[in-house]
């Protein structure tokens, strides 16, 4: 009677809810244990997972239809997300075993804008060799250390981009000047533009854009005098202190804001504000990536006739920045991975074009696209250098001078205190 | 009544104590390491720590975070009070006042912190404002500017939570029978009297939940200075969250990152607990 009554009750009541946990946990487990292996196991086609910088989507979402749609046995699905936020969740994933297929590491060992830097990877040995064949190992010699480690190549080269200043064609019209060929003349342009109405630049002091100043004067008045400034620097031959081409970099940073080129505020200006001003026709020009160009054109059809410039000087270099793309050696799908990489760097036009980048073969040629047709010459020279921080001994160092480089806007560090923080960031 | 068997807790204490003590805890040996994030962890004793005390960047980040903490607290109580007693009884509108002043709660700090970036900056609505009634040779770049980005965290941090603590506060008021102030008031005892005599002394309790909560929101900050600064300019606004985040996940020393992470627990914990003990004795005090 007492297996009918209250307390029998709710024996069983507590027994169904344990056995309701439990398979709940099981459920739990079985979802944990049976992820998606990527869609190998049926007939369909194989997935391959991609994450990759909002900021190229421009870029991929062609690369990848066209390699979809001619690949019927793989499926590439990529996943656009901020670079800062791109950087934390792949590390994440590495860690948990759960790399993506395809891994969009910076070549070089600076880091990068994601902070994923080939050369940490590829000595983890997260990252998949790639075939000692052409399509991975055809690169200009400038190029191959940054894909290179320890004499095997871990990533093809997508496509490349540069950095220095873009000018709007229609104010520099309005105010009777021509793209600066010399650094007095790019000072002048600054005073010019203000008689008109404008600033030099609206391009923000904080750190995301100083990076771009940086390896644009860098390129100019480092590794245009001397290329092999960062092997010099690894072997300890030589400081960011003690190197007069280092000092400049930050002196002529200083003396364009002495000299009133940047709009007002820039140190607290975030990229999306220095947009906003150009779109406004505030400026004459801006300090960024060469890739800015397309983009912007995507987002604005009314967009002024822009050409791109380097920091003027007679013995400068074009820096070069690498958009890069490598296997993960833990990937369930190498082999189709492997296909993709390939894919990519037989079709660097695909990608290279929509972003307004170029192709190691237009680097060489010296057939730039239209709007940084003016570099043609220097190209064709090969006048190029990897843009600074690609080498450098961790993402640190950059990191270091970007944030201190905002102190010269504010006064709160001198020249000497940014080459200072950066080879403490270096040797820490 | 027959308890349930006791087992059947098993699994969830199990996963309490897995959930909250076993991985921070395993989490806490990485700060002794040199972990990159990638591959093995080699013991490398106090170093991380040594460098921490030694370096100039996590010294400013330790002083903002406290500052920063400190202050909030201080003005979400004060904050939270004022408006509490302003809304308990007296206005019409007051039902209207408070979803207004709490609104801000519910919405993602992020969200908050991109918000107001655009009235700090330089063309924002503070600066064109402040033109706009003759005052622009007070417009400035707040956000980039050493001497006022701290604070420009620090306002956005007080307008978003002192809902919160109004809502607490103004539940203890309900609490508080009239007849005490009526009394009062009777006796011939002025409104600010009456407020620090019978109403403070009777929100005690609501005040330690309040400073308790406020301290530890405040030395965790990071939503509000990463959409509002980023922790510049030059480590001006840097925290010990945006540190962690930083030399974690940017520079990849997770290592270094772990033991700046168990550097602010171990300060969040004692000093809230700090906090609880000193108010609760208030309590008991005025009780």
């Amino acid at each position: 009677m007492a297996r009918n009554g209250r307390f029998g009750r709710r024996r069983r009541t507590w027994r169904k809810a344990a056995v309701g946990a439990l398979c709940a946990g099981g459920l739990l487990a079985a979802g944990a244990c049976g992820g998606d292996d990527g869609g190998g196991g049926g007939d369909g086609p194989v997935t391959l997972r991609f994450i990759a910088g909002q900021s190229v989507k421009l870029g991929w979402d062609p690369v990848v239809e066209t390699f979809n749609s001619s690949h019927t046995d793989i499926k590439v699905e990529v996943q656009y997300l901020e670079s800062a936020r791109l950087g934390q969740l792949v590390s994440t994933q590495i860690q948990a075993g759960n790399a993506p297929d395809i891994v969009y590491a910076n070549p070089g060992s600076g880091g990068g804008a994601t902070g994923l830097d080939l050369y940490k990877l590829a000595k983890a040995g997260q990252l998949e060799p790639l075939p000692d064949e052409p399509w991975a190992t055809d690169v200009p010699d400038v190029i191959k250390p940054a894909v290179t480690v320890d004499g095997k190549v871990y990533g093809v080269l997508a496509s490349i981009s540069s950095y220095g200043v873009l000018y709007d064609l229609d104010a520099l019209k309005e105010i009777g000047k021509d793209v600066p060929r010399s650094w007095d003349e790019l000072i002048e342009l600054c005073a010019a533009a203000r008689e008109h109405g404008r600033w030099f630049t609206g391009s923000s002091g904080m750190a995301a854009d100083n990076r771009v100043t940086l390896q644009s004067l860098a390129a100019a008045f480092v590794y245009g005098p001397d290329p092999d400034w960062d092997r010099k620097r690894a072997a300890g031959e030589v400081t960011f202190a003690s190197s007069p081409g280092w000092r400049q970099v930050m002196q002529r940073v200083k003396q364009m804001i002495d000299a009133k080129c940047y709009a007002p505020g820039a140190a607290g200006r975030t990229r999306d504000e220095s947009l906003k001003l150009v779109e406004e026709g505030k400026t004459v020009g801006s300090v960024t990536t060469s890739a800015a160009y397309e983009y912007r054109r995507a987002q604005n059809d009314d967009a002024p006739p822009e050409v791109f410039g380097l920091a003027p000087d007679p013995k400068g270099t074009i820096p070069l920045g690498l958009t890069g793309l490598s296997v993960s050696s833990t990937s369930d799908h190498k082999e189709q991975a492997m296909e993709f990489v390939k894919y990519v760097a037989e079709h660097r036009e695909v990608f290279s074009e929509p972003m307004g980048n170029f192709t190691p073969e237009q680097l060489e040629q010296g057939s730039l696209p239209e709007f940084m047709s003016g570099l043609d010459e220097m190209a064709a020279e090969g006048r190029y250098t990897l843009a600074a921080g690609t080498m450098w001994a961790n993402s640190a160092v950059l990191r270091a001078a970007m944030e201190q480089m905002t102190g010269l806007h504010t006064g709160q560090a001198s020249v000497n205190d940014v080459l200072k923080a950066m080879d403490e960031a270096w040797d820490s | 009544m027959k308890l349930p068997p006791y087992w059947l807790a098993v699994p969830g204490i199990a996963f309490l104590v897995a959930q909250h003590f076993v991985a921070p805890l395993y989490g806490a040996w990485y700060a002794f390491t040199d972990w990159s994030g990638l591959g093995p962890a080699t013991y490398i004793g106090l170093d991380n720590f040594r460098e921490i005390f030694s370096s100039e960047v996590q010294r400013t980040a330790l002083w903002n975070t406290l500052l920063l903490a400190g202050c909030f607290v201080v003005l979400v109580n004060v904050g939270g009070i004022a408006l509490a007693l302003a809304l308990n009884r007296t206005l019409k509108s007051r039902n209207y006042l408070r979803v207004v002043f709490f609104a801000p709660v519910v919405v993602s700090s992020l969200a908050v912190g991109y918000l107001w970036r655009y009235i700090f900056t330089q063309d924002g609505a503070l600066n064109q404002i402040l033109g706009a009634v003759g005052l622009e040779s007070l417009a400035t770049t707040w956000l980039g500017d050493p001497r006022w980005a701290l604070w420009t965290v620090l306002v956005v941090m007080v307008w978003q939570f002192v809902g919160e603590a109004m809502i607490i506060y103004l539940a203890a008021l309900q609490g508080i029978g009239d007849e005490l102030e009526e009394a009062a008031l009777m006796d011939g005892a002025p409104a600010w009297r009456i407020v620090t005599s019978i109403t403070l002394p009777l929100l005690a309790p609501a005040i330690t939940i309040v400073s308790t909560l406020s301290i530890i929101r405040g030395l965790r900050v990071f939503d509000q200075v990463i959409a509002l600064t980023g922790g510049g300019p030059v480590h001006a606004t840097e925290t010990l969250s945006t540190q962690v985040y930083k030399q974690t996940f940017v520079d990849g020393r997770f290592g270094y990152g772990a033991a700046i992470a168990l550097i602010m627990t171990l300060l969040i914990a004692t000093l809230a607990i700090v906090n609880a003990v000193f108010f609760r004795r208030r309590e008991a005090r005025a009780g």
